[in-house]
């Protein structure tokens, strides 16, 4: 799977939550997702804490495979990471789960995200089961 | 673990008991749109999960990548519009109406959001799908007789388990991969067919067989040519031949209920990556699949899978000879792997077929089981097309 960077365009502290939130989703999934909130340059020491800085940073983080989530910079700039796909969604996007999955969905189909981990409900699995027994396939 | 859907999950789109009840209410209310015989085949897949990604009629950012690119505008590869016409007699529509789905009784079968309605070219259409505008092929025939506009969006279909045909052997995609994970198959091939099965089917199925976990035996049973066999005539070949021929645990049968559209190599594809859908990770490729006439070449059906990356398809296609049974093999055999010539062969066309059981001749066990060749013929005096 290729690398993404999924930057939440917003620097507010419920970006922060949101990044947590589709990183566990994702994370569900077999993904293998690192989230970075608005103060994880400075926190982890890094001297350039800019946007561009935390783009770069990004970038190296996912090159190889990984899902990068980030979030704390309201603005995304114009920069090209080679071999990752960037994928910029605003706060407002992300507020409602419709929308979440609206866009989760879009990253699934471009495959830079893991489908859910079951294709039938494990509920609904036992239903199933049922009702091919009773058809005699069981 | 099964092959996993196409475009990571299985769509549903089905409607039953109170939201089914609660589209029937609304329907009075919202404009109708009638759909066709086959659009109310593509209606199904859709909704079942058949047809996943696809959640709707195609706009036409999907339907242009598919006709030109055999891409979606998301990624996945998919070969072939899947779209839904407008007719003389509706309404007027626009994107952000939402419309019930009629059949041409004025029964509602479902709804759809628009998000599109657009102009197609269909001999475009045709010429890139079909390979030809040649209105003697059913498929061009088919889109010549449409308005030229298509409404794209959306849809959710009414599930009416109680009227549909061959119940017991309608398993929507979830309820294969359910099947085929209880019985502890990881791999599986699926068969698709329209005719009845004789020997060389039994054959091919039987080769395959020897290298996947199971094999799924898939009969289509939508719309087809009126000179097709009849759906349930093959499918009581299928149930007699299955009892007793083949391993219980290691087949399973189950209809598909799509229309044929007749486009060869194209369609070839389409049935495979629908196939992934129900859960199987190969798929059989004949000669000529899914042909008519002579529009298409002999291996064109089985080529087409050479320009597709396999990461991007997921599904493995078995490509097979036809086979025949060899006088001198004293067995069945395909041009792979027997030498001698075709005087040896017995080989039957589905026209001689139908002549033989026409004037009552039986047609020869090497050819076809008697139990198969006995079915074939009550049907063909009771005045159903037989082949």
């Amino acid at each position: 799977m290729k690398g993404v960077v999924i930057w939440i365009a917003s620097d507010s502290e419920q970006a922060d939550g949101m990044a947590d939130s589709l990183g566990r989703e994702l994370l569900s999934r077999g993904g293998r997702v690192e989230v970075l909130h608005r103060n994880a340059l400075e926190k982890m020491g890094v001297g350039d804490t800019s946007a561009n800085g935390k783009a770069a940073a990004c970038g190296m983080l996912a090159r190889h495979g990984v899902i990068v989530i980030t979030s704390g910079c309201s603005e995304m700039p114009d920069v090209s990471l080679d071999e990752v796909e960037v994928r910029k969604v605003s706060e407002e996007m992300l507020e409602s789960k419709n929308m979440m999955n609206v866009f989760v969905r879009e990253l699934e189909l471009a495959g830079l995200v893991p489908p859910p981990e079951h294709d039938v409900h494990p509920d609904e699995e036992e239903e199933i089961r049922k009702k091919l027994s009773d058809l005699g396939y069981l | 673990m099964l092959v996993a859907p196409h475009g990571g999950r299985l769509i549903d789109r089905q409607l039953e008991g109170e939201e089914a009840e609660a589209l029937l209410q609304e329907a009075s209310d919202l404009p109708s749109l009638t759909v066709n015989s086959r659009e109310l085949n593509d209606l199904e897949m859709i909704s079942n999960g058949a047809m996943s990604p696809l959640e709707g009629f195609m706009d036409r950012h999907d339907y242009i990548g598919v006709v030109d690119l055999m891409h979606l505008s998301s990624g996945p590869v998919w070969s072939l519009p899947v779209t839904l016409s407008v007719k003389p007699d509706d309404p007027e529509v626009q994107s952000g109406d939402r419309a019930a789905l009629r059949d041409g009784n004025g029964r509602v079968w479902g709804d759809i959001e628009i998000t599109d309605v657009y102009r197609a070219d269909l001999d475009h259409e045709a010429e890139k799908c079909l390979g030809t505008t040649d209105g003697s092929h059913p498929g061009v025939a088919y889109l010549r007789g449409l308005s030229g506009r298509y409404i794209g969006g959306r849809v959710r279909a009414i599930r009416r388990r109680d009227e549909e045909t061959f119940a017991q052997y309608r398993l929507d995609p979830k309820e294969t991969r359910v099947l085929f994970r209880a019985k502890g198959w990881k791999s599986v091939v699926a068969f698709q067919t329209r005719n009845p099965i004789h020997r060389a089917h039994e054959y091919i199925q039987k080769c395959a067989l020897e290298i996947v976990d199971g094999l799924l035996l898939h009969p289509l049973v939508g719309e087809t040519k009126s000179d097709d066999i009849p759906a349930e005539v093959r499918m009581e070949c299928y149930h007699e031949i299955l009892q007793r021929y083949y391993p219980e645990t290691r087949v399973a049968m189950s209809v598909f209920p799509a229309a044929m559209r007749y486009a060869g190599p194209r369609e070839a594809v389409f049935h495979a990556l629908l196939r992934k859908n129900y859960g199987c990770s190969h798929f059989i490729v004949g000669r000529d699949h899914a042909g008519v006439g002579d529009f298409y070449g002999t291996y064109d059906a089985q080529m087409i899978f050479e320009g597709i990356d396999e990461d991007e398809l997921e599904v493995v296609p078995l490509k097979f000879e036809h086979a025949f049974y060899c006088v001198r093999c004293q067995g069945m055999a395909t041009a792979k792997t027997c030498p001698h010539g075709g005087d040896q062969h017995i080989f039957l066309s589905g026209r001689k077929v139908r002549a033989m059981l026409r004037e009552g001749r039986t047609p020869p066990e090497e050819f076809t089981r008697p139990e198969i060749a006995e079915i074939l013929m009550r049907a063909a005096k009771s005045g159903k097309e037989n082949g």
